[in-house]
């Protein structure tokens, strides 16, 4: 019974924290939650603890302001806080709890005095354990501690997904069990495999840059013109499967390098240059740039995308333990989604390539991805304010399979009645 | 206005139904109850519980007469909406005084009801409640009108007051000033929606029924009444009574439902002489209910406070009159057999309180703890308006969703 009612006052206060935060439901009673946050690594926990400094006024009696926290009150309150903050591991060994320096923030359009929090266990290896905490609570019996993991590799939870909810801390519940033990690397590497499929399969531009390599590769340049290859459809897939992994290897060492901190390029301008890269695929599927060039755009823009990979794997707030993990993962999900759009896209194209509307259609999407990518460019370089074409992206990714369908129907129809005779071709 | 033809059209539905209900009624009395198919709701026993913890006088057979007339009102699906197992979970859960895109409500959304529903929905709670605790309860209904008014007009009256890092303070107004201004209050824009007389719902626990257990449940954001009937026993364990502002002028007409409770709560703390008022102050702060939505116990073991027995007459009258104003809220002849066995327990029923004991002090918290009776009154500082308001609750702690 007590459990439903604790599950029960974890998802309202979760829920409410996210109408609050979302819906605004006026007049709504703001509720001065605290919240604690805890990031699970191999050797200690880290995270942060946020109290509303109206509540934590009541709770020590004192005024408390937003400059007197950090400044008269500051040795006061620190060593209040500490004081009610402990660890307990799964052998009754008690764990090293130390806050760091306090800031005020405002969450939720209220202030609170944050503190970073670092949870140590004495042998360097964390386990599951048991947090103790009655901040504020102990004094003010009706407040209540939202305990979030904010990152846990293991059990893939990374910072980029919603914070799993452990439980709330109140008068009655004054610890709660940390499971800090559980999962393994397989589902941190799952977890991040699924994060580089999401990345690609919801990114316009990346699923684009990779169609425009694609729309060329059935044909070969000759005369500065694209051509219909006049061997086997083969020959087209191979050179598919060249610009692929062309591509792999080009984001694979810049998403290395940037995430172990090698190379470090604000993100902005990569992001620009993405569009770049879009364009000039775009011209050169209307008109070859370079011989086997996509092999080499594909190559050297990969680099470029790779950056722009690497600022996502940033903000997941990595160990370095699990850095190889993570980038393998996170590789295996954009090479996966990346196979699955060829795999979707490709036998249409091979198919369309030998018929003659071919030649209207390359330069159709081509012209296409040139508007979109130039609108980006202007966009990401603040030229200007917003991109007038991201209601058409975001309905075309998020119907992948209407759109491939729609090139296979195509391919179908200008099949049956504009093929190209295989031996009028090439010659 | 198609409701316009709905109630003619309706009466005589609502009658065949009202004389089915009549019929079966008798029928189960007349008959052999072991065999009675059609009334197997009847055949719920009332819990032996409900004898040694019920005070009796309740007047079920209205409650359940005004229930049938209003489930008669409704379609099959709406029927399936408001009625669930006495013991379904969703009875403990379902019921809030948060906004209710938070904490999703059961049952029947008056406002989705026509006029005639509406009113049917009503006469239970008419049927269930005192004069006096019906007009509360319509009262803070109209609160919650106001409160949806003032968010309409995007006059989010909460525009940061002093957020100014002002270094001199005095000790509570640090609740108010971050607890108005920072929350999410401001013109959001149709929040104002969560709030209001549409925004309250209905359901039943059990099949209303004169012999067996079910409970009537009605509720929006500043009240949630939890009524269990079980034969001529009835607890309103736990009922939530709030309000915000505390007066208000709606259409000309002015409001200040709580009033009572108001007056008589400070007035029961404020007969305490100083050394008693020292005794009963309870350990710890509080900023809103103890054992509110969500928190449905344990009750405390250790009671806080004074014992209401070792006060003077005088002074034990003051807490009858503060017991008075939640448990006359029930139906009189019930509130009154009520008010006897919660008095009936001073020896053992404690008054403390916490923060403060002033109306103007937004930290001022009361309680009354007996072995059966619960009441918790917390002032809060405003959510939408700038004015302190009151969050209370009652409970039976030996008949809390009734006899469990």
């Amino acid at each position: 019974m007590t459990s439903v009612r604790r599950l029960f006052s974890t998802l309202l206060l979760a829920a409410f924290l996210l109408v609050g935060g979302l819906a605004s439901p006026a007049g709504a009673h703001p509720m001065s939650t605290s919240a604690v946050l805890l990031d699970i690594r191999d050797d200690r926990v880290e995270g942060e603890i946020q109290l509303p400094i109206d509540r934590l006024a009541i709770a020590v009696d004192r005024d408390l302001t937003r400059t007197s926290v950090l400044g008269e009150d500051r040795t006061f309150l620190k060593s209040y806080a500490t004081q009610h903050i402990s660890a307990v591991g799964e052998d009754g060994t008690s764990w090293t709890t130390t806050l760091g320096t306090g800031s005020v923030r405002t969450i939720d359009g209220t202030a609170h005095l944050v503190y970073p929090l670092t949870i140590r266990p004495p042998d360097g290896q964390v386990t599951d354990f048991r947090l103790r905490y009655d901040v504020i609570v102990e004094e003010l019996l009706t407040h209540k501690v939202i305990a979030t993991v904010r990152y846990d590799f293991d059990r893939g939870i990374l910072k980029t997904d919603d914070a799993e909810t452990l439980g709330v801390l109140d008068w009655d519940t004054k610890s709660l069990r940390v499971p800090a033990d559980e999962g393994s690397w397989l589902k941190g590497f799952a977890t991040t495999a699924g994060l580089g499929i999401e990345h690609v399969g919801e990114g316009a531009d990346h699923l684009l840059f990779l169609l425009m390599l694609l729309i060329p590769a059935p044909l070969v340049a000759a005369g500065g013109r694209w051509r219909a290859a006049d061997t086997s459809p083969r020959r087209g897939l191979v050179r598919v499967v060249h610009v692929v992994s062309a591509f792999a290897l080009g984001h694979s060492l810049t998403l290395a390098l940037a995430a172990s901190g090698v190379v470090h390029v604000p993100s902005r301008p990569v992001e620009t240059l993405i569009a770049l890269s879009i364009a000039v695929s775009a011209v050169h599927a209307i008109r070859p740039l370079v011989a086997r060039g996509e092999v080499l755009i594909a190559a050297g823009f990969g680099l470029v995308h790779g950056l722009a990979f690497a600022s996502l794997i940033g903000d997941l707030g990595l160990d370095r333990g699990s850095l190889v993990t993570t980038l393998l993962g996170f590789n295996l999900g954009i090479e996966l989604t990346q196979l699955l759009v060829v795999a979707l896209i490709m036998p249409s194209l091979i198919v369309l390539a030998r018929t003659t509307v071919y030649p209207a259609f390359r330069i159709g999407v081509a012209v296409i991805g040139l508007v979109f990518s130039v609108s980006w460019m202007l966009e990401r370089a603040t030229l200007t304010a917003g991109d007038p074409f991201e209601g058409v992206q975001t309905w075309l990714v998020g119907h992948p399979l209407l759109v491939a369908g729609a090139v296979a129907t195509l391919a179908v129809a200008a099949r049956l009645r504009h093929e190209v005779p295989w031996t009028a071709t090439g010659k | 206005m198609s409701s316009h033809t709905r109630p003619v059209l309706r009466r005589p539905v609502v009658l065949a139904a009202c004389l089915s209900v009549a019929l079966g009624t008798v029928g189960y009395l007349a008959f052999d109850p072991g065999s009675a198919s059609a009334t197997t709701v009847a055949k719920q026993a009332v819990p032996a519980s409900a004898a040694r913890t019920g005070a009796g006088g309740a007047n079920t057979a209205q409650v359940v007469k005004a229930a049938n007339a209003f489930l008669a009102t409704l379609s099959d699906e709406q029927k399936d909406a408001v009625l669930y197992d006495f013991d379904d979970a969703a009875k403990k859960t379902g019921w809030s005084n948060f906004p209710t895109p938070v904490v999703e409500r059961n049952g029947l959304k008056l406002g989705d009801l026509t006029d005639a529903q509406d009113a049917a929905a009503m006469k239970v709670m008419e049927a269930a409640l005192s004069k006096q605790g019906y007009e509360e309860l319509v009262e803070i209904r109209k609160a919650d009108d106001y409160l949806g008014s003032l968010s309409d007009t995007g006059d989010g009256s909460t525009a940061t007051p002093t957020a100014t890092p002002t270094a001199t303070r005095t000790p509570p107004s640090g609740a108010p000033t971050d607890g108005t201004g920072g929350g999410p209050g401001g013109p959001g824009g149709g929040g104002g929606a969560n709030f209001g007389a549409e925004w309250y719902y209905i359901s039943f626990f059990g099949q209303p029924s004169k012999t067996g257990e079910f409970t009537v449940q009605y509720g929006g954001h500043h009240a949630a009444y939890n009524i269990t009937y079980a034969g001529n026993n009835v607890t309103m364990s736990p009922t939530l009574t709030a309000v915000e502002p505390e007066e208000f002028v709606l259409d000309d007409k002015a409001y200040a439902p709580l009033a009572d409770k108001r007056a008589a709560t400070i007035g029961a703390v404020q007969a305490l002489t100083a050394d008693e008022l020292a005794a009963a102050e309870i350990d710890g702060s509080f900023d809103d209910l103890y054992l509110g939505p969500g928190n449905d116990g344990p009750f405390p073991t250790d009671p806080e406070g004074v014992l209401v027995s070792s006060l003077t007459k005088k002074q034990q009258a003051k807490v009858t009159a503060m017991l008075r104003t939640w448990v006359d809220d029930l139906d009189e002849k019930a509130a009154a057999r009520l008010l006897a066995k919660y008095v009936s327990e001073y020896d053992e029923t404690y008054i403390g309180w916490s923060g403060g004991t002033t109306i103007d002090n937004d930290q001022t918290y009361v309680r009354l703890d007996g072995p059966s009776a619960w009441i918790e009154f917390s002032n809060q500082p405003g959510a939408s308006t700038d004015e302190i308001h009151q969050h209370t609750i009652f409970r039976d702690e030996t008949s809390d969703y009734g006899w469990e």
